[in-house]
């Protein structure tokens, strides 16, 4: 399969954004691409430790609707968004990176985050390795 | 050659094309696929999938709600 690799940047951390990034990390491994995450804002927070335990936000204003969402997506057996990322780390090439930014402003060591995040990188390392694939910004 | 059946009916994506490569993995060339689900992405996704793969997209038949996809290997090596 070709290697067209793929950069996603995840700045929030609601619901839909997660389950989104969850399908789009699977759907990577499926296709054999290569992906990278790099994780800032209010996404940090549910990558920090046992962050993915908690109950996700639901965007302001959406809280029915994603209500009604998470009945259906049971209904439909969804993995859950850490589910998809684990088994994508497992099966494709998926690196998460968390921003230094966020983790130098909060003070989080490595050791502080979710054991899926690989690095702590600054924009600069994650933009020149993402030269000449696609970004997604989530 | 063998035919490997996979139901993924019941889920939605990405789990049926998740379901087809797992099979995929296990088929050697000129093995059949035929994955039945009931999430309306499934042709589109098999028929894009097969089409970056060079394998061949045989048939896909809807019948109440419910998708029969079945698929040649052809891009493996023999």
């Amino acid at each position: 399969m070709e290697e067209n690799k793929i950069s996603i940047v995840i700045s929030t951390g609601t619901e839909e954004k997660l389950i989104m990034l969850g399908v789009l990390a699977q759907t990577a491994s499926n296709l054999g691409m290569p992906m990278s995450v790099f994780v800032t804002g209010t996404a940090l927070k549910v990558f920090m430790k046992d962050g993915y335990r908690e109950k996700p936000t639901a965007p302001a204003g959406f809280e029915h609707y994603m209500h009604k969402l998470e009945a259906g997506l049971e209904k439909v057996k969804f993995p859950g968004w850490h589910s998809l990322l684990e088994t994508a780390k497992e099966t494709g090439s998926l690196k998460i990176m968390a921003c230094s930014l966020m983790t130098s402003a909060l003070n989080l060591k490595k050791g502080d985050l979710d054991p899926l995040v690989d690095d702590i990188v600054g924009a600069t390392d994650f933009m020149i390795k993402s030269g000449g694939g696609q970004v997604i910004a989530l | 050659m063998t035919t490997h059946n996979v139901d993924s009916r019941g889920t939605a994506c990405p789990g049926p094309i998740t379901d087809l490569i797992r099979a995929y993995k296990k088929s050697t060339l000129g093995d059949t696929i035929v994955l039945m689900a009931n999430d309306p992405g499934v042709v589109p996704d098999s028929r894009a999938w097969c089409d970056r793969t060079k394998n061949e997209l045989v048939s896909s038949v809807e019948k109440d709600g419910n998708f029969v996809v079945t698929i040649k290997v052809t891009g493996k090596k023999g």
